[in-house]
């Protein structure tokens, strides 16, 4: 796995630091989400304090309101004011008092308990009672920390406007509580002195807290109420004692509306209308509980996200990373470095990449310069008469760039006169010189002449007018006469040079241009036996030679054809043979028996190689050519001839058969040992045959009929039917064991072989 | 190279996204293992030094039926125009469970709110979830009586009290010590009884040299705290309810005869002379229990009330809760009649109904506790407390109140001036007292014991016993038809409202027994006096057919 490092290493950072991106944003819209939370909170506990606030106001100024109430009750009024007729009290007018202020006070529970003290009769009258003797109605009820006297002197005795006493302990008819009271002196106006009555309400204080209960109740928390001194009003959550701890501490600053302080969040309200302080707080722990629910939730699936992310991102590295390994792989096999994975991958694929581009182009160029003499090589091929098949030459003209215009020309030799048996350097300088010019002056007036140098003196010339210009044969002769006439004028008169040209019959096909040559040479040939100089073609001479025609380096060519197995061009040097006998000269008896001797002892020649002595063939074979009677037609002796080459060449073809079956034998062998190798590729098998690639591919092509891709396919697949015939393994499986790398091109591939899915080929019945 | 079989990076894919899917349903409430209480939204009369929230016996009720009570409370002053009010607003609780002798629905309000279908009938409820109280409606003539109202239907529960010494509730009682300092015998005439006064007004029997004794007082209340009617007696039969008596079955106002403006002129002169405690006219029982228990002297002289507990502290260690004894019906000009209210402390009408508001299963608690509390112990808790607090099992050797009566109960009583224990409901508890459970509670010998005040009670009842008048309006017997109840009831309230008021400002002088006597008749026939009369007339006539 260490080969893997780098390019996984990459690109799981990139997938990482892409994972980075929205675990950034998800937790930025986090701590928004928790500061909102926070902030809601605050808010909710800041309303819910001025809700009370209100509420207790209201109430209040409810209490106040009755006792405006009482101040305006006429019949009240009559009552304080009057002046007690001795002992006796005015009975009747505190009782009816009493039953009337019955009514008061049923809708509001802040005026559950007050009384209405009369001076002049010394009368506590609450509603329900009158009490003639006060000291019995502060026994039921009274202030724990006030003495009768005290609270004589201090409620009763002096003028409240709208007087709070703060909470106090208080003793309900032996129950304990505490209370805040509320005085007011009747009439409205009284100010110094006596008044006539006062009206007393005690609020208990359960009362009030209950309307901080949403503090206790929802939150946990604690409210509290104190008026502009500091004095408690009501409190809710915590005891007194606390409270008033709380109201005192400096530490708490009293303008800031919600601050925190110790565990709990302390909201303050100032009241407007009385400088009352409104406190309550929520211990954080209240607050934060909705933030501590996000929180959780978020880090919970956040983190989750993030480990599937990151798996994902592991998996997803490994098989984009995959395929690089393989091409590095693949280039580090080509070209057999084996360089530890140290230096960076893509570099190195960039650098082979760019060697293999590099030596590409320099191979390109190396072709271009070469195609000159692969023109030249070509051409000489071509007047040779190598070519077999006109395919084969165009295959090779297009190979050397020769672009012949057309299939019917002239060919033809120019001599520079003059330098014949001489070799020096100067002269081979002075030779060289003169080809280039001539070649240039003729290629200056046409186009459509190949040229190439024949010894030091000598130029081939091959005029192939191009096939658009419809020109008759005699025309192109005439114009190419012309043109040589020209050549050989301006060769004279501008460099003294002094040519010679032989020109051989028209050829109508490529594969003719070699019996054209050969004219051309016939020709030359006698026009230096015969001092002829200027232009000379075939047709003209006239070879009344007695002796026959079998120069030397045609029957070397003929060997050489035979040899190479190939039958139709031997036949056709033969026949060529046979024509320049036949036609071109008169043949005495004598001089027919020595040609024919020639052939037959070229044939014996033949069969003397190693190759036909081991034939089982070779004593029949040479009674054959034995056979050959001289005194027969020369058309008969062509074809025992040709006979005899027919067994040669076979013979010849069969070894080479042999040998080629060999080889696909091989390969087939090969491909049937390795196919579950799926890296088995036409290399691998060029490698173990020892030969190229092209060549293994089309010599089993042309053997076997089959493309080799497609018959390593079909040993894959054919294997692959048996496994799923014949085991349960899994379709995966058994793609992996036939050398497929991937299942789906398996499946792809059984069906087309096969034409059935490989699951339905494994349900369906066999025979 | 081998790859990774592809179905790894998914079946981890998987697993890992059902994890995050179960985390984030991780916040679902939690269920809740039992089922929450029931609530039922009652009113109820609450004393000041009560907490019915955190009572003891309303634990008891709320553990054993599972359910909650929310409370609508309100004290004990104005509690009938509260509880009217209640009802009008259209918000009301699912039950009522009242104190009978602070205030009760009336047998019209009973059929009025039935016949609207805001009471809702119990007899249903009593059948299916009631024995005990289905028990007692069967063995109780009475009981039954009382409770059905002529349609047939149980419309609420009456607080039956068959207490023999509620039957006399005017009861009169007088400091026998400071009579035995001044040598003076138990009155038995009402000159006698003013002479009394006038003496404890005088003669300073506390010995303190003020003149701070309050010779007689009294209060405003309903159990037998209102003066007029003891002192009346002496002169006409008062009821103190119904202003009737029945003369050859034919009903007749006594509050405008002549005998009615002499009872007045005499209770008058006492209050002229100043041994009328201006309070017994517009004190709580509370104010008049302040003044029996005053702090350095004893200053009360004499009090009218159904039990001497009212005025005087009873209990263990009290001071001075010997000192009173009950003085017989006081013999005056015309007659020496003792009040009569039949049917024990049946106040007609019901102290429980149930409302159109509670849900069926709250109907079914609560019909489910009242049978609780027709049951001995049931009651007990009710009314006294808790086991081994407020009542004990008897010890052997003490003697039940009833003669012959097995002892069950045994008070435990509270310590002098100590606050109530809040464990039992007290008055509001009181559904099925018969004689058969009162009579069963362990009574000592001892009269001035503690654990002999029922005893006491009862030995003083037998003073007034059968000394009713042959004349009386047996009301508690008696239906009104519900075409006139509500008729019937304005007419009451106005009639008795009159008749009260004007009694207070003819004894105080407010206004003059001669001059104002004729306004006062005439302002009774204003108000109906007439209509009323024909009512109960008919409702008499109709009870006499019933019972036939």
């Amino acid at each position: 796995m260490s080969r893997h490092s780098s390019v996984f290493r990459r690109f799981m950072i990139s997938y990482i630091v892409i994972l980075i991106i929205p675990s950034i944003a998800g937790y930025m819209s986090y701590r928004t989400s928790i500061s909102v939370t926070r902030s809601v909170s605050i808010e909710n506990g800041v309303t819910l304090l001025q809700k009370s606030k209100e509420i207790l106001e209201r109430r209040m100024a409810e209490v106040e309101g009755f006792t405006r109430q009482l101040a305006i009750n006429p019949d009240l009024n009559v009552l304080m004011n009057e002046k007690p007729a001795g002992e006796q009290a005015n009975v009747y007018g505190i009782w009816k008092m009493m039953r009337d202020v019955l009514s008061f006070g049923q809708t509001n529970d802040f005026l559950q308990h007050f009384f209405i003290y009369l001076g002049n009769y010394n009368v506590v009258l609450t509603p329900g009672s009158a009490y003639f003797r006060p000291e019995h109605y502060y026994e039921s009820f009274k202030y724990a920390d006030l003495s009768l006297a005290e609270w004589k002197q201090k409620v009763l005795g002096q003028t409240h406007r709208s007087e709070i006493m703060p909470l106090r302990p208080f003793v309900s008819k032996g129950a304990q509580t505490s209370v805040v009271t509320y005085m007011q002196s009747l009439p409205l106006d009284s100010f110094n002195g006596l008044s006539p009555a006062v009206a007393v309400v005690v609020i208990d204080e359960e009362t009030i807290a209950s309307l901080l209960s949403g503090f206790t109740d929802r939150y946990g928390g604690w409210a509290y109420v104190s008026d502009a001194q500091g004095r408690l009003i009501g409190v809710r959550g915590m005891d007194e004692a606390e409270a008033a701890r709380m109201n005192g501490d400096g530490k708490l600053d009293p303008s800031l509306v919600s601050q925190y302080y110790g565990d709990d969040l302390v909201i303050t309200i100032r009241s407007a209308a009385n400088d009352w302080v409104y406190r309550a707080g929520i211990p954080r722990q209240t607050l934060l509980e909705n933030a501590n629910k996000i929180k959780f939730i978020t880090w919970t699936v956040t983190g989750i996200a993030l480990l599937l992310g990151l798996l994902i991102g592991i998996l997803l590295s490994y098989r984009n990373s995959a395929p690089i390994h393989r091409l590095i792989g693949i280039m580090k096999e080509q070209f057999g470095q084996d360089d530890g994975a140290s230096r960076n991958a893509y570099d190195f694929l960039h650098g082979n990449i760019a060697e293999v581009i590099t030596s590409n182009k320099r191979l390109e160029s190396e072709l271009r310069r070469q195609r000159p003499l692969l023109r030249d090589a070509f051409l000489k091929r071509l007047i040779a008469g190598e070519f077999q098949t006109r395919d084969e030459i165009w295959a090779a003209a297009a190979q050397a760039d020769a672009g012949l215009a057309g299939a019917s020309g002239y060919a033809g030799i120019l001599q520079i006169n003059g330098y014949a048996g001489m070799d020096s350097v100067d002269i081979l300088n002075e030779l060289s010189a003169s080809r280039l010019l001539l070649k240039q002056a003729l290629l200056e007036r046409t186009g459509d002449v190949h040229t190439t140098d024949l010894g030091s003196d000598k130029i081939v010339l091959l005029f192939v007018p191009r096939s658009e210009t419809a020109e008759s044969v005699e025309a192109s002769r005439a114009s190419i006469a012309g043109q040589l006439a020209e050549l050989a004028h301006t060769a004279f008169e501008a460099y003294r040079i002094s040519v010679t040209v032989a020109m051989g019959d028209a050829f109508d096909s490529e594969t003719e241009v070699s019996a054209s040559y050969e004219q051309a040479k016939m020709t030359l040939e006698y026009a230096q036996t015969a001092s002829r100089s200027g232009i000379l073609w075939y047709g003209e001479i006239r070879m009344s030679s007695a002796t026959y025609y079998y120069p030397l380096d045609t029957e070397l060519r003929l060997i050489g054809t035979i040899r190479a197995g190939e039958v139709e061009e031997a036949e056709r040097i033969v026949q060529a043979i046979m024509v320049q006998n036949a036609e071109r000269r008169d043949l005495s008896p004598e001089m027919r028996h020595q040609l024919v001797g020639e052939l037959k002892g070229t044939l014996l020649k033949l069969l003397d190689q190693k190759a036909f002595q081991e034939s089982e063939l070779f004593e029949a074979v040479k009674d054959r050519i034995i056979g050959i009677q001289a005194a027969e037609k020369l058309e008969t002796i062509r074809t025992e001839v040709n006979d005899v080459i027919a067994s040669l060449c076979a013979q010849i073809n069969s070894r080479k058969n042999d040998a080629h079956t060999r080889i696909v034998e091989e390969i087939k062998r090969f491909v049937g040992e390795r196919y579950a190798d799926p890296d088995l590729t036409l290399y691998r098998v060029a490698e173990h045959v020892e030969r190229p690639e092209k060549y293994i591919s089309q010599l089993f092509k042309e053997t076997t009929g089959t493309n080799l891709s497609d018959h390593l396919e079909q040993v894959r697949i054919h294997r692959a039917s048996q496994l799923l015939r014949q085991s349960d393994r899994t379709v995966d499986d058994i793609a992996a064991n036939v050398g497929y790398n991937s299942s789906h091109s398996f499946r792809r591939a059984f069906k087309r072989v096969t034409g059935v899915s490989p699951s339905n080929y494994r349900q369906s019945p066999h025979d | 190279m081998k790859r990774l079989p592809s179905a790894w990076p998914i079946s981890v894919a998987a697993f890992l996204l059902w994890s995050l899917l179960l985390s984030a349903c991780t916040f679902s409430g939690a269920v809740p293992s039992r089922p929450s209480p029931l609530e039922i939204r009652v009113f109820a009369q609450q004393d000041a030094a009560q907490d019915l929230r955190t009572n003891g016996f309303t634990r008891l009720l709320e553990d054993r039926f599972n359910v909650r009570f929310v409370w609508q409370t309100v004290p004990y002053e104005g509690a009938k125009e509260k509880r009217q009010i209640s009802l009008a607003g259209g918000q009301y609780a699912d039950a009522y469970i009242l104190t009978s002798y602070i205030d009760q629905f009336s047998q019209a309000d009973l059929l009025r709110y039935g016949k609207q279908g805001v009471f809702y009938p119990l007899n249903d409820l009593i059948a299916n979830y009631a024995p005990h109280i289905r028990a007692a409606m069967a063995d109780n003539a009475e009981l039954r009586e009382l409770s059905t109202a002529p349609d047939g239907h149980i419309y609420g529960l009456v607080g039956y009290n068959d207490c023999f010494h509620c039957t006399y509730p005017y009861k009169m009682w007088i400091n026998a010590k400071w009579l035995d300092k001044l040598g003076l015998a138990m009155p038995e005439t009402t000159e006698a009884f003013k002479e009394a006064l006038r003496a404890f007004k005088t003669r300073d029997p506390n010995g303190n040299g003020i003149p701070d004794e309050v010779p007689l007082s009294g209060s405003t209340e309903d159990f037998g705290v209102r003066i007029v009617p003891f002192l009346m007696n002496g002169f006409v039969y008062d009821d103190d309810r119904t202003y009737l008596r029945l003369a050859g079955g034919r009903a007749s106002l006594v509050a405008d005869l002549p005998a009615w403006k002499e009872g007045l002129a005499y209770i008058k002169s006492l209050y002229d002379e100043g041994l009328l405690d201006p309070g017994a006219f517009t004190q709580t029982a509370d104010a008049l229990k302040k003044i029996g228990e005053n702090e350095d002297t004893q200053i009360l002289g004499a009090a009218a009330a159904m039990h001497p507990d009212i005025f005087v502290g009873t209990g263990t260690d009290n001071r001075r809760g010997s000192d009173y004894r009950p003085v017989p019906p006081l013999r005056g000009p015309h007659a020496d009649y003792a009040v009569y209210q039949g049917g024990g402390d049946f106040a007609p009408g019901a102290k429980f109904v149930i409302t159109d508001k509670a849900s069926e299963a709250a109907r079914i608690a609560l019909i489910r506790m009242a049978d609780y509390m027709y049951t001995p112990e049931g009651q007990a808790n009710a009314e006294i407390g808790r086991e081994g607090v407020d009542w004990r099992k008897p010890l052997p050797g003490e003697r039940a109140l009833g003669p012959g009566a097995d002892p069950v109960f045994a008070r435990i009583p509270a310590r002098d001036g100590e606050p109530p224990d809040n464990e039992g409901w007290g008055g509001m508890g009181h559904f099925f007292m018969p004689k058969s459970y009162r009579d069963s509670w362990v009574q000592s010998d001892d009269l001035y014991a503690p654990d002999g005040y029922e005893r006491r009670l009862y030995e003083a009842t037998r003073l007034y016993e059968g000394r009713e008048s042959p004349e009386l309006y047996p009301v508690w017997s008696v239906w009104i038809d519900s075409a006139v109840a509500d008729e019937a009831s304005v007419l009451q309230t106005n009639i008795k409202n009159d008749i009260d008021q004007y009694a207070l400002q003819f004894i105080t002088g407010d206004k003059d027994l001669d001059k104002d006597w004729n306004d006062y008749v005439a302002g009774l026939r204003r108000i109906g006096v007439d209509r009323y009369l024909q009512i109960m007339q008919t409702a008499y006539d109709d009870r006499q057919v019933r019972l036939r």
